[in-house]
């Protein structure tokens, strides 16, 4: 940046300069404005905090992954140790924490956001990895396409009452960017139906844990990604 | 509706006194917000013509999702983001009604978004930016938004924010170099 001879200040300068013909908003358009909106105006309850929002999520995920074991058996986490159980528990626990406030984040307008949905797809992803890789060392992969696309529609399915589950908790939200919003709340919902996997599925091969099941959560967020962008755009398109 | 007195409550009192219903709040609050509203509007070629019709479109927006505001936090981050999701709208009509005119021909252009309206030196300045470069800088520097507000409004993080400025300011630097040096007379000082 060295190299070139212009200064910040200067570049502040031209920017002041280029604005300085802007014109104001004309008062008859503020006028307006104000008794449009004067004219509807009633008291409405603010939003409940984030923090409560991210409970309520939280708390809907883990009853749609419980639930849903709870009918299907808890065969998964009993075939694990103790230890190895209570890891991936906890590991499950800690990011869905952490997307349940970014999700909550990404629908309340002028939110701290914290990690981009891209990285946070992709480092609950990557966690997820390193846990499996260490957590199962059977690299046998027998009937690997056919029990993973059981166990990838399994996953789906149990996400999907956790995604509606979850645009109700935030029924009072306004994503701006709608597509980033739903990918991210794809995630949560996609991670909902990992945890049901693990409860429940005995299938402990590695390539079947690291291919099939973490992909339930890519799959659910592109879905959730998809399912925005087709429900945003005719709307603009229409209106 | 009448201009309301200077008053003196933050923003933030404002706004929560909106969302009880107090009308004179509510007037308190648009005249307040909506001149660095408007600047964000007019600094961009693409929505400048329409800048009346967005900032009003913005309000409605507000109005309607208004329950969205939590109490403590910073309000113009809030409106930004608002306006920032009404701007992309217009953005992707504007794009949409262009392309069926092109498709049907018989029927003449509509005027283009881009009025220049005297702000040739602006749109000149940023034309090198890409899109999102763009945004930062005219939240940063037309509406005078801090870093975290900006990266609040755009839905991104702190660390994004800075690094699109940061780039942003080596191609401004490089840009106003050129247009020094392309000006009768100019040279880099």
């Amino acid at each position: 940046m060295s190299d070139i001879p212009v200064s910040e200040p200067a570049v502040d300068e031209a920017v002041s300069r280029s604005l300085q013909r802007a014109r104001g908003v004309a008062p008859a358009v503020l006028a307006g404005i104000a008794r449009s909106v004067a004219g509807d105006l009633r008291a409405v309850t603010p939003v409940a905090p984030a923090w409560l929002l991210a409970v309520r999520l939280l708390a809907a995920c883990a009853a749609v992954a419980a639930a849903g074991a709870a009918w299907a058996g808890f065969d998964g986490i009993r075939g694990l140790a103790p230890a190895e159980g209570a890891a991936l528990l906890a590991t499950l626990a800690i990011l869905a924490i952490v997307m349940a406030r970014e999700c909550v984040a990404r629908w309340i307008p002028g939110s701290r956001v914290r990690l981009g949905s891209g990285a946070l797809l992709a480092g609950s992803c990557g966690i997820l990895g390193v846990l499996f890789a260490l957590l199962f060392r059977d690299h046998h992969a027998e009937h690997f396409v056919t029990t993973g696309l059981g166990c990838l529609e399994q996953g789906v399915l149990h996400a999907i009452p956790a995604a509606l589950l979850g645009a109700f908790i935030l029924r009072d939200g306004f994503a701006t960017r709608p597509a980033t919003a739903a990918l991210a709340g794809g995630a949560l919902a996609g991670l909902t139906g990992i945890a049901f996997l693990e409860l429940h599925c005995v299938n402990f091969e590695a390539p079947h844990q690291l291919i099939w099941h973490i992909a339930v959560m890519p799959v659910c967020a592109a879905l959730g990604a998809l399912i925005a962008w087709a429900v945003t755009r005719p709307a603009s398109a229409h209106s | 509706m009448e201009q309301p007195a200077d008053v003196p409550a933050s923003t933030e009192a404002l706004m929560c006194a909106y969302q009880s219903g107090d009308a004179a709040a509510a007037t308190a609050l648009i005249y307040r917000v909506s001149p660095s509203l408007y600047r964000l509007f007019v600094a961009d070629a693409a929505s400048r013509g329409h800048a009346d019709d967005l900032l009003q479109e913005t309000w409605l927006r507000i109005h309607r999702v208004r329950r969205s505001y939590r109490p403590g936090e910073p309000v113009l981050p809030w409106a930004y983001a608002i306006a920032r999701h009404v701007r992309i709208d217009h953005y992707r009509k504007a794009r949409r009604s262009t392309a069926r005119e092109r498709s049907l021909e018989t029927m003449e252009l509509a005027e283009p978004a881009c009025e220049s309206q005297g702000f040739e030196d602006l749109d000149a300045l940023l034309a090198p930016l890409p899109a999102a470069q763009r945004e930062v800088i005219e939240m940063l520097k037309f509406a005078g938004m801090s870093l975290e507000e900006v990266a609040r409004a755009t839905s991104c993080t702190v660390g994004s924010v800075k690094q699109k400025a940061h780039r942003a300011y080596r191609r401004l630097r490089s840009r106003v170099l050129e247009l020094k040096l392309a000006s009768p007379g100019g040279g880099p000082r």
